[in-house]
């Protein structure tokens, strides 16, 4: 395997080098014959196909057939196969998309069968993705293909996938507003296009801004500027995010020059050209780090054809330098690539906790040299998704670029890097004449001093890239601070970006010690692991590590270990959520996945609901667990009769619902002890103690029960619980509940939306009921009749019994606490002296809401806190 | 269960490097909090402040640095040990770290380690530890457990095979299979199949099929698991040692799994015999046996055979914990813990509706009572349906087959339903001949999934 995968490698690393698409020979024949001899193994097949898939580089008919013939005869892994072409169609360079899509397309209108369905999966984001990166031409070639599939004589895809892909192509021709939004640069943008991709627009971590179809060149000017003032914003707002970045305030002085220059004077074609080239290199600094490597000369913005960046991280995705040893360029952080991962999406590299890195953005079209890519990738890919803004003329070029942070571009403020720069940029002066300015264009001038303010050019970035080659996988975690962070020195590129130099020195100590590798090699022997080696433990407890406080978990400190810790306790805090609902829901164990599944699903995929039979987490859309099921076999779903089984269920049901956290013992106690007190409205309140800990209150549900659901009733919802108990006039007493990690009232409940001391409430009602009862008796003496209605009263609001309405409310996903108010107004209606009471006690507090309405500010404090 | 923990709660200093080592009984319950420094259990690493509860548990809470615990509740063994291997435990997990790194530089893959050695000699822990530093360093290992006595993930009488991507629960050990119930573990969803008894001497060629078919399960997701390829796996196997079946049994898992990694615990006849069937010590120059050894598989890493000693804190698990243990594991498998309870369900199914099969010749005649020249037809791997009338299926708990074969004609028909993995167990609580039908529990409720169910020898008294 290993043979095979180095020889994989070096045949990629040749296909960089060699310019010529048309010169790299595929053996065909040799890889198609491995692609067909039907071996059973996914992965050597995936393995075979992958590697003939990389051959097609150019649209190829022989390429093409071989592959279809290839997927037919391994239909029996055809979904490792569309897992090798989807992901070749990602990750191709732009210019070699199209052959894929081809292919592509010729795999299911001439196999067909379940390459169909498994296309169809991602269909719409690859078209989408890929489309947008592509030139002109190959968007007609593929706008072509697209409309082959709907009339197809065998049914393709989905007529609703098409169209989806249909409506996101015309609104991507429709004119665009030039600027795009600027985002911080370690969050995604927001899904601009998500209404037109439907629920995949998220997913595919922004299809690109649409793009108009630009004709070539008509108005050059206009998208230049457009670029510029992007470029520009872009500046401007890393200049906010970090004022002393001097060079990014060269740059934006320079660039607003540039724009003033580009509205005044036309620009001939050439010159606008160029200067949109060296804007690209703006766009993607990092990228045309080609000059560590080639040498400057080469760097000449002379349109070069887009070379395949991103092949290489196929063979080695996974591999990781470990600090401590001069990585190869491949054994930068490449990005994993799992199977089915999303564009965009940062994949969790497992293993170590260094390696996080995002998936590039389709692939970058640089001059860049692929040994550079190593050092492209773990700083533009920023812990995050990319902003893969493909401008729209920019794009003309066939050139998507890649939005990477622009400051990466800055000169280190130190001297020693400002002297490297420095003499960078004087070699890079000299290179960037080379190419002979077409025109003495006011703008080519620029050039000039654009590449000596450092804000382009190869000079910065060949310095960069020459030095980042070297850092570990560790150093290029991404932030937006390491964004502002010149990483142009070896040691600063070895530290967390926000911190100086002395702490880094600290910080890459620590660092060697809590790599596994430090010890020195251990062996695997009975002697060998007998020694104690220095600094051991630190591996596991690192000096100073972040540690969750709810469990062991620790992991050493780094910016991508915080964003992990931050993960690692939304995870507890999830968990504990759905802790606080155990009491009102039962719980099963589900039954295993089958072998199947249990081969191509991941540990998230059980996490989803709908993979299992009983469904797994909270959310309002899969309550169903016990009630549900229960009610399903009750109607007759099981293997055998299921008439017992319905029973039990309601009865393990109920246990189940009336089980209660140990959190929650004493006030159920103290429930009690009230309910036995006042037995006359046992009913009234067991409808309460029938949802979860009635008389403790979440803030939020204090909140949404009291019809605070929508913005208008908000600020009332919060100024009633401000003024506190209604009946009492007390505030409402604020407990901050660990296990639940939320802030609670006390003793609160909330009945047809007015909240109250729950033991206020309950002294209130028993009162009454003692007066209506002592009515009631008298009307009986007077009336005879008291009696039959006594018990009337009694057996309707004991029919009323929480048990079977919640068992009904959850199969019917009713939020709890309508439950509630359901059945309070029930007994409001069965009970007039509570109806009486509410609306008695509701005039008062509307009284009282002038009177104490400036209290309600002080008490803001009591929302929800976030 | 009783409440005792207010009567007594005891402070404990730890010296760095040993541990506390506390026997709980069944029926009583006991927490831990660790109130300064580190500590873990079986390389879990504790929480400060936050309260672990065990019963009917065997643990030690080793510490690096020295800590303070707080102990509330009866042990009926509490002691302090100095003297531990876990030195040795963790560079031999740094060694197959090292490995791991080493596989993921170079698309490799990571180190399968499979531990053999004695019954009660710590196996099962010592998994538990390799696993949970991977974990902790963000490995995803894979954790197959062949020790069908015991059923650490999910009942005896399993073959399993579990992704692990989530820290191993301190209380649960290692947990169970996925629940709907949410819990402070990770869901975990191991693959199993059934072998049905507590020992594969009682069908070796049941438990090697099933052991092949395992591996070559693992083997695909690896495949596709690039996490998990990277991390490696972990086996754990019986204690099952001797000359004959034993070696022959750990030889077929090491062809199977590809093992790379052998560890052998606490057993010096063992290790000799390893190092000699199976590689040289040290992993590096065997090459000579390796090719005799491996010549079929063409396994391109010779296999390391390392020994390590077991810690003095295992304790020999007589017979009535064993039992005890199992009839928790059951009672954890239907209703699940204190912590995290679980509603099982209830269900009548019809005789007619379900296939009960089990395997082998312990349900036939003997052979002698068979007529003179008739062969006999069956193997050890024939499959026999049980009659559910009459009280054999009583207390049973049965293993729900995910196969979906509906005729069991031939040979292949057999092997197929033999090979496939499990969906889950009922519990078979009332047999009423009658009627033609039985109560069972399913741990969920809806449509048991399967109609196809083994019966083996797991009995259960619900309490």
């Amino acid at each position: 395997m290993y043979q095979q995968n180095n020889h994989h490698r070096n045949h990629q690393q040749q296909q960089y080098y060699q310019q010529h698409p048309n010169q790299q020979h595929p053996n065909q024949h040799g890889m198609a014959q491995g692609g067909h001899s039907g071996a059973a193994d996914p992965n050597a097949v995936r393995q075979r196909y992958r590697a003939e898939l990389n051959t097609l580089t150019f649209n190829s008919k022989p390429i093409i057939t071989s592959l279809t013939i290839a997927a037919g005869d391994n239909i029996a892994n055809a979904q490792v196969i569309v897992q090798a072409v989807e992901e070749r169609l990602r990750t191709a360079p732009s210019n070699q998309k199209l052959p894929t899509l081809y292919l592509i397309d010729s795999i299911i209108k001439i196999v067909g069968g379940p390459y169909v369905e498994l296309f169809g999966h991602n269909i719409v984001g690859l078209f989408l993705d890929a489309y947008t990166v592509i030139d002109p031409s190959a968007k007609a070639s593929f706008e072509k293909v697209l409309n082959t599939w709907p009339n197809w004589t065998a049914p393709l895809f989905p007529r609703a996938t098409i169209t989806r892909i249909e409506r996101a192509l015309q609104a991507t021709r429709q004119p665009q507003s030039s600027a795009a939004p600027m985002h911080s640069y370690n969050q995604p943008p927001p899904p601009i296009s998500a209404p037109m991709f439907g629920s995949t627009g998220g997913m595919f971590g922004v299809p690109p801004a649409p793009a108009p179809a630009p004709a070539p060149a008509p108005a050059p000017d206009a998208g230049l500027l457009a670029d510029i003032q992007n470029l520009l914003a872009q500046k401007q707002h890393a200049v906010m995010m970090n004022p002393m970045d001097h060079s990014s305030v060269n740059q934006v002085g320079i660039l607003q020059q540039l724009e003033a220059i580009v509205k005044s004077s036309p620009l001939t074609v050439e010159s606008a050209s160029m200067i949109r080239q060296q804007l690209g290199q703006l766009w993607m600094p990092v990228g045309a780090a080609s000059g560590s490597a080639n040498g400057p000369g080469l760097v000449a913005p002379s349109p070069l054809p887009p070379m395949p960046p991103m092949s290489a991280g196929m063979s080695m995705p996974m591999s990781m330098a470990m600090p401590g040893q001069v990585p190869s360029h491949y054994s930068q952080a490449l990005p994993p690539q799992i199977p089915g991962a999303m564009m965009g999406i940062p994949p969790v590299v497992p293993g170590y906790s260094s390696g996080g890195g995002a998936r590039p953005p389709p692939p970058p079209p640089t001059l860049v040299a692929p040994p550079l890519l190593a050092g492209v990738l773990p700083i533009g890919s920023m812990g995050g998704p990319i902003n893969t803004t493909s401008s729209p003329l920019l794009g003309m070029a066939g050139l998507p670029l890649p939005v990477a942070p622009a400051p990466a571009l800055a000169p280190s403020p130190t001297p020693a890097a400002a002297a490297l720069v420095a003499a960078a940029a004087a070699a890079a002066t000299a290179a960037a004449t080379a190419p002979p300015p077409p025109t003495a264009n006011v703008a080519s001038n620029l050039y000039a001093s654009l590449l000596q303010s450092g804000l382009l050019g190869p000079n910065g970035t060949l310095a960069l890239g020459h030095l980042t080659r070297g850092s570990s996988p560790a150093s290029s975690v991404g932030s937006s601070s390491s964004a502002n962070h010149t990483p142009s020195m070896p040691s600063t590129s070895l530290m967390p970006p926000s911190m100086g130099p002395q702490q880094s020195m600290e910080e890459q100590r620590q660092r060697t010690t809590t790599s596994v590798m430090d010890l020195g090699p251990i062996e695997l022997t009975s002697q060998g692991v007998q020694r104690r080696r220095p600094g051991f433990l630190n591996v596991l407890y690192g000096e100073q590590p972040l540690q969750c406080n709810q469990c062991g978990y620790r992991i050493p400190k780094s910016d991508e270990a915080q964003k992990k810790m931050d993960a690692h306790l939304d995870w507890h805090f999830r968990q504990n959520r759905r802790m606080k609902d155990k009491a009102k829901k039962s719980y099963s164990r589900s039954w295993l996945v089958g072998e199947e599944d249990w081969i191509h699903s991941r540990e998230g995929d059980f996490h989803d609901p709908n993979s299992q039979q009983a469904t797994f987490f909270d959310g309002t859309g899969g309550n169903s667990t016990g009630a549900g099921g229960a009610g399903g076999s009750a109607t007759g779903g099981g293997v055998g009769g299921s008439g017992i089984g319905g029973d039990d269920a309601g009865g393990l049901d109920g246990s189940g619902h009336a089980r209660v956290t140990k959190d929650d013992l004493a006030e159920q106690e103290e429930m009690a002890a009230l309910r036995e007190r006042a037995s006359s409205e046992a009913s009234l309140l067991l409808g309460l103690c029938g949802t979860e800990a009635a008389e403790m209150l979440s803030l939020e549900e204090a909140h949404k029960r009291l019809g605070g659901l929508s913005s208008s009733e908000s600020n009332a919802a919060n100024q009633m619980i401000a003024k506190g108990c209604s009946i009492c006039k007390e505030k409402f007493v604020k407990v901050w509940h660990d296990a639940e990690e939320e802030w609670f009232y006390k003793n609160t409940i909330v009945v047809d939306k007015t909240i109250y001391h729950a033991t206020c409430h309950a002294e209130i009602v028993k009162a009454n009921q003692r007066s209506q009862a002592r009515e009631a008796a008298l009307a009986a003496e007077v009336e005879a009749r008291g009696i039959a209605a006594g018990a009337d009263s009694a057996t309707s609001s004991s029919s009323s019994s929480p048990m079977g309405d919640s068992t009904d409310d959850r199969r019917n996903n009713m939020p709890q606490f309508e439950d509630t108010k359901d059945h309070v107004m029930r007994e409001d209606t069965n009970d007039d002296g509570t109806a009486a009471i509410s609306s008695s006690l509701k005039r008062k507090m509307e009284e009282d809401a002038e009177t104490e309405g400036e209290l309600a500010i002080k008490k803001l404090i009591l929302e929800p806190s976030t | 269960m009783m409440n005792n923990m207010a009567q007594h709660s005891k402070e404990w200093v730890i010296e760095a490097e040993s541990e506390l080592r506390l026997e709980i009984d069944f029926n009583t319950k006991v927490r831990v909090r660790l109130l300064s420094g580190t500590g873990e259990i079986f390389g879990a690493e504790l929480g400060t402040g936050v309260d672990y509860e065990f019963s009917g548990r065997k643990i030690a809470i080793f510490t690096w640095h020295g800590c303070k615990l707080l102990v509330q509740g009866t042990c009926s063994v509490e002691y302090l040990a100095e003297e531990t291997p876990m030195v040795s435990y963790l560079n031999t997990h740094y060694a197959l770290e090292q490995r791991r790194v080493k596989a993921t530089r170079e698309n490799g893959h990571g180190p399968r380690v499979m531990i053999v050695g004695p019954t009660d000699v710590g196996k099962t822990s010592l998994c538990r530890m390799l696993l949970s530093w991977a974990l902790r360093q963000d490995r995803q290992p894979i954790y197959v457990d062949l020790d069908c006595s015991e059923g650490s993930i999910t009942m005896p009488g399993c073959l399993t095979a579990t992704p692990l991507t989530e820290q191993i629960d301190i209380e649960e050990g290692f947990g169970s299979s996925a629940t709907s119930a949410p819990t402070a573990g990770s869901a975990i969803m191991p693959l199993a199949y059934y072998f049905g008894y507590p020992n594969p001497k009682e069908n070796l060629k049941l438990y090697e099929m099933l052991v092949s078919r395992l591996a070559k399960s693992v083997s695909r997701r690896l495949d596709e698991d690039e996490a998990a390829r990277r991390s490696g796996i972990v086996i754990d196997t019986t204690g099952l040692i001797d000359h004959t079946a034993g070696y022959d049994i750990i030889a077929h898992c090491i062809k199977s799994f590809r093992v790379d990694v052998i560890i052998v615990l606490g057993h010096e006849r063992l290790y000799s015999d390893m190092v000699r069937l199976h590689g040289k010590p040290g992993g590096g120059a065997g090459q000579q046996q390796q090719q005799q050894q491996q010549h079929q598989q063409g396994a391109a890493r010779p296999i390391a055979v390392m020994k390590l000693s077991k810690s003095g804190g295992v304790v020999e698990r007589d017979a009535a914990f064993r039992r005890q243990t199992q009839n928790q594991k059951i009672r954890e498998y239907f209703y699940g813990t204190t912590k995290s309870e679980l509603a099982p369900f209830s269900t009548m199914v019809h005789f007619h509706d379900v296939e009960i099969l089990r395997v082998g010749e312990g349900s036939l005649a003997p052979t002698s009572a068979l007529p003179i020249g008739e062969d006999r037809k069956v193997s050890e791997t024939h499959v026999v349906q049980v009659d559910a009338s009459g009280d054999l299926l009583l207390h049973s708990v049965l293993a729900v087959s995910n196969a979906n074969q509906t005729k069991l004609e031939t040979d292949k028909d057999e092997r197929e339903v033999l090979e496939s993995s499990l969906a889950g167990f009922v519990y078979v609580s009332e047999v009423n001949e009658a009627r033609k039908r039985m109560t069972v529990l399913a741990p969920c409720p809806g449509r048991i999934p399967k109609r196809i169910w083994w019966m083996g020898s797991l009995k259960w008294a619900e309490d």
